[in-house]
C-alpha cells in the first residue's frame, strides 16, 4: 500500500510539475502555423484576381488605345486629304489682255478658298502666266496683275494673306506651245504652285 | 566674190525697186526727202564728207583693193585675205557704201594703177592695206584715197591683234567711216541679248557682225531684258534669282554681276540713263506696276509714274530728259511720252484701238521705233516725233523690241516665227534686212554704245 501512495503522489507531483511548467511557459510556434498557411492561399487568390483585372484592363486599354489611333488615323487621312486637295488647286483662266476674274471662274475661287480654309498649313505661290501675244516685258506685268486680282479674291475669301506668294512668269512658260486660240487660252492662267 | 560693174547696177537696180515699192507702201505717209535730209550738227565736220546722213544713208560707192603681204613671207597670206573680208563686210554691213573689190588682185604694184583703174568708175574713194612684220608682231598699214583726185584722206598703222585680227579690221572700218562721211562707224559695237544656255534664259554678247555669240551671265535662272551703260562695260537687267525678279547690274568683261537693291519683288524692263546714274523700270507695288527710277550702285528710289493701271518698258530719250514707256491706262498697252519726272504725259499717237509695245528713241532724239500689233504679230512702226503718221517697216512673221545703232542707221529686233526667234537688223527704212543670231531662241537685243572716242 505504501508503495502505490508513494507512485501516486509522484505521479500528482510529475502532472503537477507538468501543470506547473506548462503554465510557466510561451506558447508553442506550431500555435501559428495554421493561419501562415491560410494567408498563402489567399495571397495567390488575390495575385490571380490581379491578373485577371489586370488583363482586362490591359485588354480594355487596348482597346481604347485602337479605337483612339483608329481616330487618329481617319484625322490624319482628313487633314492629309485636305492638305493634299489644297495643294493641288487647278488653275484659273483669263480673257487677252485682261487680268480681272471671269465670271465662269468665280466658282473655282470659291471652292479652291474652302480647300485652302481647310488646311491652314499650307502657303502657295500664285504664278501668273500669258500668252505669247503680248510683248515679253508688258506680259510680265500682266501675269503679275493675274496673280495679285487672284490673291485679292481668296483673301476676301478669307484665305490669309500671308499664305499666298505671287510671281509672275509672264509668256516664258506655257503648257501649250501652239499657236491658235486654244493654246492661248490654256496658256492665259495662274497656277498654284505649293510653297510648304 | 568678186563684185562686177553689172552685178552692182543690178543691186542698185533692185535696190531702187525696193525704195519704190517702199514708197508705195508708205504712200503719203512717208515723211519725204526733206526729212530725210534734215542736217544735224552731229553730221558737220571739216573732214571730207561726201554725205550728208540721216535716216536714209545716201550710199557712197568705195572701192577696197585687196591687201598685199608687201611679199613679206612671214606674213600669213590667210591673215590678209581674213582682215580684208572682215573689213568689206563691215563696210557693207555699215549701209553707207556701195562696196566694190578691184578683182585684178592683191595690191603688191603700188597704188598708181589702181587709181588709174578706178578713176573714171563713179566710186568715191580707194581703200588699200598691206600687212608687214613689226618688231611688237604684225601691223596693218592702210590708206584711202579721195576720187578721182586721188587724194589721201587716211594713212594709218593698225597693229594686228591675234588670232584673227578682227578688231583692226572693225576699227579701221570706223575710220574709214569717219573719213567718208565725217560720222563715227559702229563697226565696234556688240548687241547684247537674251538666249537659252543649258535650258535657262541667260544675257548673251554678240559683235555687231554676228561673231562670237557668247553667254555673260550664269545665272541659270531667267534672264530679261539687257540694257548697256552708257561707257559700254556695263549692262543692267532683269532675272528671276530666288523666285523673285531683280535687277542686277554685269561687269561685261569679268562676268561678275551685284544685285541693284530695291524693295520690291517684282522689278522688270531697266533702262540705263544716258548720264549713267540711275536705272528707270518697272516695279510691283502692292498690286500696281509703275514706273520708278533706282540710283547706281545704292538703289535710291525715285517714283515716276503713278496710276492704277501698268506702266512698262521705258526708255530714256537720248538726252535723258525725257521718257517713253507703256500703260493699259485706256484699256489696251499704248505707248507715251512724258518728261523725266513723269509730267506731260502723252500719247504718241491716237489710234484708238491699237495695241502697242516696245517704244525706242532714235539716237537723234527725233523718231521712235515702236511695235503695233497686227493680225498675227507685232509689226515694227517708226514715228517722227516732229509730227506725221507713223511708218510701218515690216510685215510678216511678229517684229518685236526695236534698238537703233549709236548711229541711228539701223535698227535691231526680234524677229519671231512660231516657237522660233531670232535677231535681226535692218536699215531704218525697213531694207536690207540681215539675220544676226541663228540659234532660234534669241529675244530682246540691247545695242551697244561706241567705244569711247580715245579708245
Amino acid at each position: 500500500m505504501a508503495g502505490r501512495t508513494r507512485a501516486l503522489i509522484y505521479g500528482l507531483a510529475a502532472v503537477s510539475l507538468v501543470a506547473m511548467g506548462c503554465a510557466g511557459t510561451k506558447p508553442a510556434p506550431v500555435v501559428q502555423e495554421v493561419p501562415k498557411v491560410d494567408e498563402a492561399e489567399e495571397a495567390a487568390r488575390l495575385a490571380a484576381e490581379r491578373a485577371r483585372a489586370q488583363a482586362q484592363a490591359e485588354a480594355e486599354a487596348a482597346a481604347a488605345k485602337a479605337k483612339a489611333e483608329a481616330e487618329r488615323q481617319a484625322q490624319l487621312r482628313a487633314a492629309e486629304a485636305a492638305l493634299k486637295a489644297a495643294r493641288e488647286l487647278s488653275p484659273v483662266y483669263f480673257d487677252f489682255d485682261k487680268y480681272n476674274i471671269r465670271d465662269d471662274m468665280r466658282p473655282i475661287l470659291s471652292e479652291h478658298a474652302t480647300k485652302l480654309n481647310a488646311a491652314p498649313s499650307v502657303t502657295l505661290i500664285l504664278e501668273g502666266h500669258c500668252d505669247e501675244r503680248g510683248t515679253i516685258e508688258y506680259n510680265l506685268a500682266l501675269g503679275q496683275r493675274r496673280a495679285e486680282a487672284v490673291r485679292a479674291h481668296l483673301v476676301r475669301l478669307g484665305v490669309a494673306p500671308e499664305r499666298l506668294d505671287v510671281v509672275s512668269f509672264g509668256e516664258e512658260r506655257p503648257v501649250d506651245s501652239g499657236h491658235n486660240e486654244a493654246a492661248w487660252a490654256r496658256n492665259r492662267r495662274v497656277e498654284f504652285t505649293p510653297n510648304s | 566674190m568678186m563684185d562686177t560693174g553689172t552685178m552692182t547696177s543690178t543691186k542698185k537696180a533692185m535696190r531702187a525697186a525696193s525704195l519704190i515699192v517702199l514708197w508705195a507702201a508708205c504712200g503719203w505717209l512717208w515723211p519725204g526727202p526733206a526729212g530725210a535730209q534734215r542736217p544735224t550738227s552731229q553730221e558737220a565736220s571739216d573732214a571730207e564728207v561726201f554725205l550728208s546722213v540721216h535716216g536714209r544713208s545716201r550710199i557712197v560707192p568705195v572701192v577696197l583693193v585687196p591687201f598685199g603681204d608687201e611679199t613679206d613671207p612671214s606674213v600669213d597670206p590667210a591673215l590678209a585675205s581674213g582682215l580684208f573680208n572682215i573689213l568689206r563686210n563691215d563696210l557693207r554691213l555699215s549701209m553707207r557704201f556701195d562696196v566694190r573689190v578691184d578683182s585684178v588682185g592683191p595690191d603688191t604694184s603700188g597704188w598708181g594703177p589702181f587709181l588709174g583703174r578706178w578713176g573714171a568708175s563713179g566710186a568715191r574713194a580707194l581703200v588699200r592695206g598691206v600687212l608687214r612684220r613689226a618688231s611688237g608682231g604684225t601691223e596693218l598699214f592702210a590708206s584711202v584715197y579721195r576720187l578721182p583726185d586721188a587724194r589721201l584722206l587716211l594713212a594709218r598703222t593698225y597693229p594686228v591683234v591675234p588670232p584673227a585680227g578682227r578688231q583692226t579690221a572693225h576699227r579701221l572700218s570706223d575710220d574709214i567711216v569717219y573719213a567718208l562721211t565725217g560720222s563715227r562707224g559702229i563697226a565696234r559695237t556688240r548687241i547684247a541679248y537674251v538666249s537659252r544656255w543649258q535650258g535657262r534664259r541667260e544675257i548673251f554678247v554678240v559683235d555687231w557682225d554676228g561673231h562670237d555669240p557668247a553667254p555673260v551671265t550664269s545665272d541659270r535662272a531667267t534672264a530679261l531684258s539687257p540694257s548697256w551703260s552708257p561707257d559700254g562695260s556695263r549692262l543692267v537687267y532683269s532675272s528671276m534669282r530666288g523666285g523673285i525678279w531683280g535687277l542686277y547690274l554685269l561687269e561685261v568683261a569679268t562676268g561678275r554681276s551685284t544685285p541693284l537693291p530695291t524693295p520690291s519683288a517684282m522689278n522688270t524692263a531697266p533702262a540705263w540713263s544716258p548720264d549713267g546714274k540711275s536705272i528707270l523700270f518697272a516695279m510691283n507695288n502692292a498690286g500696281n506696276i509703275d514706273l520708278y527710277t533706282a540710283t547706281v550702285p545704292d538703289g535710291r528710289l525715285h517714283r515716276v509714274t503713278q496710276h492704277p493701271d501698268t506702266d512698262t518698258e521705258p526708255e530714256w530719250s537720248p538726252d535723258g530728259q525725257r521718257i517713253a514707256f507703256v500703260s493699259d491706262r485706256t484699256g489696251l498697252p499704248q505707248v507715251y511720252l512724258a518728261q523725266r519726272n513723269g509730267s506731260e504725259l502723252r500719247r504718241l499717237t491716237w489710234e484708238p484701238d491699237a495695241y502697242e509695245g516696245s517704244p525706242a528713241w532714235s539716237p537723234d532724239g527725233q523718231r521712235l521705233a515702236f511695235v503695233r500689233r497686227g493680225f498675227d504679230g507685232f509689226d515694227i512702226y517708226v514715228s517722227d516725233l516732229g509730227g506725221g503718221a507713223p511708218v510701218r517697216l515690216t510685215e510678216g512673221d511678229s517684229n518685236e523690241n526695236p534698238v537703233w545703232s549709236p548711229d541711228g542707221l539701223q535698227l535691231a529686233f526680234c524677229r519671231s516665227r512660231g516657237t522660233y526667234s531670232d535677231i535681226w537688223i535692218m536699215a531704218a527704212d525697213g531694207s536690207q534686212m540681215r539675220q544676226l543670231t541663228t540659234d532660234g531662241t534669241s529675244l530682246l537685243p540691247a545695242w551697244s554704245p561706241r567705244p569711247p572716242e580715245n579708245d
